[in-house]
């Protein structure tokens, strides 16, 4: 077997972390690799403490090494002192579990979870040994392929990348290693053509883009037989996809380190920031029965004492609170262990409750976070985030009475109709918290985190004109200001010039791909990491490439203007988008469609799929925050599993 | 209650895993074994596990210690079968871990940072020349005092580490197909652990950080005598073993 590994031995004792590069985790089997197998290496495009955890690129290592025609291994980015020494060496990227190298391997595939890693995309393929630019790549040479949130405004990376996945990729993997075990041997460009057939993917090479002055005019299909739009997959349900069956559990210390069980995915919620809730329409709850199997499975197979529910807001799965008690009382547990820690990511307000808060402390108290996102109701009508400020105080009222001593609130800054009344609003809700607290803790604290407001493609706000970093950090002062004297309320700010740069690649068009590559061979790797992040580099290569970054990043749009990623779908129809951004600058809500008829996003109608819930319990709030006047034990009007055939 | 002394090792792509690292790994290898382990009480529920001494990243051996404090009855009428209780905590560790040895501890045995108070190191020196080493061990050895600066928290101070070299010798080994010249030296962890890097700096080729450093044993002073925590035995079928004893290591060397 080709093997990097006594090469690589001898520079780990000279790098930092070197057990981030011995592979061996508990969980990860890779298949045996034959020539006629399609090989994967699945990369995520930091380092491995961040990557590992990684939801998406673990179900799809299991998928396909289950499958007889496949072999997937895992790569990440080796931090800069390897990537140092392996450049001294003359050494390739090589894929953890068996320290092959990436020549090894047929696809290189990346999930894209955030802008600020493009500049490591182009890296790690360079790293691998093949051309940068996909035009360069010769038969023989890797198919670089990339999916996750990002792939849905694909075009910054369209040069760099052969094809695109669009959507969840448990199904579409398979569809791919057949078409690429067929065209073995095959000239590249036929292999691509025939991906370009397969649902779901988008190869941007036979996509041609045209520009009227300095504007986006159209990107049209180069050959007939092309999609003029290419379509997201979405699996119908989670309930065919227990995946994964073996969680991998790294050696060395990593980001998320604990089991975590998906429990749905999407969200119907509908705030208008947020990508994530609009791209993975519609909602599908696992049935709670696979969800316990999954938990308790998990937890003897790994070893680990916590378990995170994973989805994009927990709180809303129904039946939460049985499920909890559940996983509390009863864990499959011969070790002793006194009880399983339970942490739901992504908690909503309006959704916690005095119930869930005991049950969480029953395990073990974990850290407490609530995202209000905006600081006065009328703004919160605007990001359609509806819930009250006496839902935030009720939330927070559970938490503290409950014993918690600290909570954590997450707010947005520099959203559309924004006022400094609205970012004021902030340090009011925050110091009312704190009062509320003090009511029942000694020390209580308040920890309030502020990012920018970045405009995300195929959201409602994908037309806003994002914040400057100068309007940015005013904003800033002004909430120091408004906590000025409040030392038990901690204030925290993600750099405004990392939202003003993720910014412009989150919504950027074809053209940025010269800029990406010109940072990254000025050096500009591990941009999301702040001590490596430089803005300089990326204001530099604009001005070279003579692009604007107010153009890109600040400029409001227009409904009549193309947008790069208008090829590209997520199901949602343009016209459900700009009646929601209108909508929006109204501040007027929008009903979360789990609990009302349709109104037609799109999402589920334009794929024959549907909403699948696990129970008829509405969610722990019952139906706060949506506008709604549901009972928290009403009935609801949606599909309930099993389904029907 | 039963208290249990485990001896194991960490070798090959292992080592390069930290003290912190191994931590964890055990806190979920003895859960997956389903070992009863004894939980503090508090706000963060821990397992009474405690381990010896911390061995640094990138460096093997074959002498690491734990001891376990467990729900399980007294040693006499505990049913755990010793071989099958190593076998079933090996199978819960990751490749280059393996529980070699296990034992009830008598109530009362003080903990293994106590007890412990010098270790043998294995050094493997390569291509490097027999002569320079040969003098460096007569000048060890021979010298009255070696001072050497360190720093202890924030303060650097001199000390004399020449009692902390207990022997040095050289022996020619194996390493995999490649005979190499080998450094055996046993070095004291009291009053202060002279490490094995420390030690390197003292000769005329101070540190290379490729060199496999390998700690083959850890020594307890007993009435004079020296003994193991726990000796390496390779076929105790049943039953505990209650007594120290210095048992030689056979070393598996597998040439390919």
């Amino acid at each position: 077997m080709e093997t990097v590994w006594p090469r690589l031995e001898p520079l780990l004792p000279e790098v930092q972390r070197p057990a981030r590069y011995i592979g061996g985790e508990d969980g990860s089997r890779p298949a045996r690799l034959t020539p006629e197998k399609v090989a994967w290496l699945l990369c995520y495009p930091d380092s491995y403490e961040i990557g590992l955890p990684n939801q998406g690129l673990q179900i799809l290592f299991e998928i396909l090494n289950e499958r007889p025609d496949a072999v997937a291994e895992r790569a990440y980015a080796p931090w800069v002192d390897l990537e140092a020494l392996m450049r001294r060496d003359g050494m390739g990227l090589f894929s953890v579990d068996n320290h092959r190298p990436a020549s090894a391997f047929d696809i290189l595939g990346f999930n894209l979870a955030s802008e600020l890693v493009y500049t490591n995309v182009l890296n790690i393929i360079d790293l691998a040994g093949a051309p940068v630019r996909s035009a360069q790549r010769k038969d023989g040479d890797l198919f670089v392929c990339a999916g996750g949130h990002c792939a849905f405004n694909p075009e910054p990376l369209a040069d760099f990348v052969d094809f695109f996945a669009l959507g969840d990729g448990e199904e579409v993997v398979g569809e791919i290693t057949e078409v690429v075990a067929e065209h073995k041997g095959a000239p590249r460009q036929e292999t691509l053509q025939a991906l370009a057939g397969v649902a779901g993917v988008y190869v941007p090479s036979l996509y041609e883009v045209f520009y009227e002055g300095g504007a986006l005019a159209a990107v049209r299909p180069r050959f007939g037989g092309l999609p003029e739009v290419v379509e997201k997959r979405t699996v119908a349900s989670l309930a065919d996809w227990p995946y994964p069956r073996r969680q991998i559990v790294p050696l060395t210390e990593v980001v998320h380190d604990r089991l975590n069980v998906e429990v749905f995915r999407g969200c119907t919620r509908g705030c208008r920031f947020c990508q994530a809730g609009m791209i993975t329409r519609p909602v599908r709850e696992r049935p709670a029965e696979q969800v316990r199997t999954m938990i308790s499975d998990g937890l003897r197979q790994t070893g680990y004492d916590e378990v995170a529910l994973t989805s994009l807001s927990t709180a809303d799965y129904s039946g939460i609170e049985a499920l909890l008690a559940d996983v509390v009382e009863a864990p499959d547990n011969p070790s002793g262990c006194p009880a399983v820690s339970v942490s739901l990511p992504s908690l909503r307000v309006d959704a916690f409750t005095v119930g869930l808060a005991d049950q969480i402390k029953q395990a073990r108290r974990t850290g407490l976070t609530f995202a209000p996102e905006a600081g006065t109701w009328r703004l919160r009508q605007v990001i359609n985030k509806l819930i009250t400020e006496q839902d935030l105080y009720s939330a927070v009222e559970s938490a503290y009475s409950q014993g918690w001593r600290r909570v954590k609130l997450y707010f947005l800054i520099g959203l559309p109709t924004e006022t400094d009344e609205d970012v004021l609003g902030i340090a009011e809700l925050a110091r009312n918290c704190l009062a509320v607290g003090e009511r029942h803790v000694r020390g209580a604290e308040v920890t309030v985190s502020v990012g920018g407001c970045v405009p995300k493609p195929q959201t409602p706000f994908q037309w806003f004109g994002q914040d400057t970093v100068a309007e940015l950090e005013r904003k800033v002062g002004l909430l120091r200001g408004g906590l000025r004297g409040h030392r038990r309320v901690k204030l925290k700010w993600h750099d405004p010039r990392a939202s003003l740069i993720e910014g412009l690649l989150s919504r950027g068009d074809r053209r940025l791909s010269s800029v990406i590559e010109d940072v990254w061979r000025a050096g500009g790797t591990f941009q999301e990491w702040s001590e490596h992040f430089d803005e300089s580099l990326w204001q530099k290569a604009m001005a070279r490439q003579g692009l604007s970054m107010d153009w890109y990043v600040h400029r409001h749009r227009t409904r009549d203007e193309t947008l790069p990623w208008a090829h590209i779908s997520a199901g949602l129809h343009e016209d459900f988008l700009w009646a929601d951004w209108e909508d929006a600058l109204a501040a007027s809500g929008l009903e979360d469609c789990r609990w009302i008829p349709c109104y037609d996003c799109g999402a589920c109608t334009g794929y024959g799929i549907e909403h699948i819930v696990a129970s008829n319990v509405a969610p722990a709030g019952g139906s706060q925050g949506t506008g709604q006047d549901l009972e928290a034990t009403g009935r609801s009007p949606v599909l309930l599993l099993p389904r029907p055939a | 209650m039963l208290s249990l002394r485990i001896r194991w090792t960490k070798q090959g792509r292992i080592r390069f895993t930290s003290h912190r690292d191994v931590a964890r790994i055990w806190e979920r290898g003895v859960r997956k074994a389903g070992l009863p382990v004894v939980y503090s009480q508090g706000f963060v529920p821990r397992q009474r596990l405690s381990f010896g001494l911390a061995l640094a990243v990138g460096q093997e051996s074959e002498a690491e210690y734990l001891d376990i404090q467990t729900n399980l009855p007294p040693v006499q009428e505990s049913a755990i079968h010793n071989a099958e209780l190593r076998h079933r905590l090996s199978n819960a560790l990751p490749e280059g871990m393996e529980v070699v040895a296990a034992a009830a501890l008598e109530p009362g045995e003080p903990s293994l940072q106590e007890l412990v108070s010098s270790c043998t190191w294995e050094i493997d020196l390569g291509e490097d020349s027999r002569q320079a080493w040969q003098e460096d061990i007569g000048r060890l050895l021979g010298a009255v005092e070696l001072p050497i600066v360190r720093e202890r928290k924030g303060k650097r101070r001199e000390d004399d580490v020449r009692p902390a070299i207990i022997g040095i010798r050289m022996a020619d080994a194996q390493r995999g197909c490649q005979r190499v010249c080998r450094l055996i030296v046993e070095l004291a962890v009291k009053p202060r652990a002279l490490r094995p890097n420390e030690f390197l700096a003292l000769t005329h080729a101070p540190i290379s950080a490729t060199r496999l450093v390998r700690r083959t044993h850890q020594w307890i002073k007993r009435n004079g005598k020296k003994y193991e925590p726990l000796a390496m035995v390779s076929d105790v079928s049943e039953g505990f073993a209650q007594h120290h004893s210095a048992v030689p290591l056979a070393r598996k060397e597998v040439c390919a």
